[in-house]
């Protein structure tokens, strides 16, 4: 497994990128990699990183403001026909599906693993 | 709001990069993806260790990761139950480990691990190698206790399949239920808690109702249990009405249902107080504990299963190792492939944080769990679990199983996702593919 950093993305340090996210938790910065564990929960339904297409809507690199309006109407139980989400998304404040639909808006490469 | 919009622009700017970093895998961290030092042995090429190996590797390409599973091959407990059913095929359940060995860089070793030396951080294989690690991650699953179910022996198994451990024993309950005669008895008998699936058996003889129902449509279905009360009872029991008729009867721990002795020569098993259930074909689920790795790494307590800490799931007993999936204590999660899943990527990322001296990060675990009674008939129990007050805990108001209401549309939709589900998780873990994309 290659990995090939550009220089500029090596001199970002992730840990100092902090979100700070809406109502319900003014106050709890969410790092770069608690976004990426809190959207890797997504992953066993919705594959490595969302990629995965089937039934399931896909989820990766879709444009962030549509990905956390869905989060938050999943979260308020407002999807008519919702069979788990509603279940799921309500174990999560409104900062941190706002920090999976950041991680998942950034997913650019669409292949399929 | 400016922050938030700027953090907002970096984190994008971060996540998609030229594609580069994308490609890579964003979920690696740039802060530690260049590092090599490290040295992590995962035993057991579950739902969990390959899960975690795989993990690992993508928040830290250098680190050295082995991954120590005796089979070449794995069989899914989950959908074993669908082969059981006629909905899938063996075929259909298995997964190699090419993937994870040629674009993961994971030496994957089909050894048998024999025992753990935590003080000297060695593990021994079968073959008399030994391999030394930083980190080890035990994800031994379950072992049947032999001990603890009278006159329920390995010898006894082969003629009262367990079928708890995919493979050969799911294949031999399979061919009993084919030479069974129409108009023959099936008996299940179900453990107390905590044992692996907890919806594992009432998906079963539901499977196998629908078998019946087909094939051989004047058989009945007992399922005795050491509980009163078992997963998504209530949704379980509608369907088996609606799809099944009277063909499967429960009988709970309060009406005797608790199997005491077993004999398998005559296919009898006998309650708690004394009554004698004689089936044609018979499948104990039987007492279970954690898998012998773990006893012999000395992470397991009386109890039979490993207690964890709750941040990383390293062992509460041994330093530096860390268990995840079915063998540990993490109720209120259930023993389920997707929470071995959901772990493994916790546990990945503790380890990669605490190789790189830094706290671990706030763990968030999910479960869904569905169960097929019908190629158009789903059901699910969810959850969403942290640590609370120092303890793992279900979030209050998340999870819950699927309403009792709904219409057939409903149903029907669950077990679609039922098989993305399993395509999705395969995926994550092994990084192979579900064959089918439908049940029927």
């Amino acid at each position: 497994m290659t990995r090939i950093m550009p220089r500029h993305v090596i001199g970002l340090s992730a840990a100092a990128l902090l979100l700070f996210g809406g109502q319900a938790m003014a106050e709890e910065p969410i790092s770069y990699e608690q976004a990426s564990l809190l959207a890797s929960t997504c992953f066993a339904c919705h594959g490595t990183d969302g990629r995965k297409e089937g039934n399931f809507a896909p989820i990766a690199g879709r444009p962030y403001e549509s990905l956390n309006a869905q989060l938050i109407a999943f979260r308020n139980d407002q999807v008519p026909g919702t069979t788990v989400m509603n279940r799921l998304a309500a174990g999560y404040s409104e900062a941190e599906l706002e920090a999976i639909a950041l991680y998942l808006s950034g997913i650019t490469d669409r292949r399929r693993d | 709001m400016d922050s938030i919009k700027m953090n907002r622009r970096k984190l994008l700017k971060l996540l998609g990069a030229g594609g580069a970093l994308a490609a890579a895998g964003p979920l690696a961290s740039p802060a530690f993806a260049a590092r090599t030092a490290g040295r992590v042995v995962g035993v057991g090429g579950g739902f969990g260790g390959a899960t975690a190996a795989k993990y690992l590797k993508r928040l830290q390409p250098g680190l050295d990761v082995t991954l120590v599973e005796p089979a070449r091959e794995f069989y899914t407990c989950p959908f074993s139950n669908l082969y059981l059913g006629g909905m899938r095929q063996m075929e259909q359940i298995v997964h190699g480990y090419d993937t994870l060995k040629n674009r993961y860089g994971i030496k994957v070793v089909h050894q048998y691990a024999e025992d753990v030396d935590g003080e000297a951080h060695t593990v021994r294989l079968a073959n008399g190698e030994t391999l030394p690690y930083d980190k080890l991650v035990l994800s031994p699953g379950i072992d049947i206790d032999f001990e603890g179910l009278e006159g329920y022996d390995e010898a006894a198994a082969e003629k009262l399949p367990h079928a708890w451990k995919a493979g050969d024993q799911t294949r031999l309950l399979r061919s009993q239920l084919e030479a069974m005669d129409d108009g023959g008895t099936f008996i299940l008998s179900a453990p107390d808690n905590p044992f692996r699936c907890p919806p594992g058996p009432y998906e079963r003889v539901s499977q196998i109702a629908h078998y019946f129902s087909q094939h051989k449509p004047r058989s009945k279905i007992l399922l005795l249990d050491a509980k009163d009360a078992f997963s998504k009872q209530g949704l379980f029991m509608d369907g088996w009405r609606e799809v099944y008729g009277d063909m499967i009867e429960w009988v709970g721990l309060s009406d005797d249902g608790r199997v005491v002795r077993v004999d398998a020569d005559s296919r009898e098993l006998e309650s708690e107080f004394g009554e004698i259930h004689r089936g044609d074909v018979v499948n104990v689920v039987p007492p279970q504990k954690a898998g012998a790795i773990a006893h012999r790494a000395g992470v397991t307590n009386g109890s039979g299963w490993v207690p964890v800490k709750p941040h990383t799931f390293e062992s509460q007993q041994v330093d530096d190792i860390y268990v995840v999936g079915d063998a540990t204590i993490a109720a209120p999660m259930p023993k389920s492939g997707f929470c071995a899943n959901a772990q493994a990527r916790v546990t990945a990322a503790a380890i990669v944080a605490e190789l790189n001296g830094q706290d671990p990060l706030d763990p968030v675990w999910t479960n869904t769990c569905y169960s097929v009674i019908a190629p158009e008939y789903g059901i699910s129990v969810a959850g969403v679990y942290r640590v609370i007050d120092g303890e793992i805990r279900e979030v209050e108001g998340s999870g819950g199983v699927s309403p009792r209401d709904a219409d057939a549309a409903f149903r029907r939709r669950e077990a679609e996702y039922a098989v993305q589900w399993y395509n999705a998780i395969v995926q994550d873990t092994w990084e192979t593919r579900g064959l089918q994309k439908t049940l029927t």
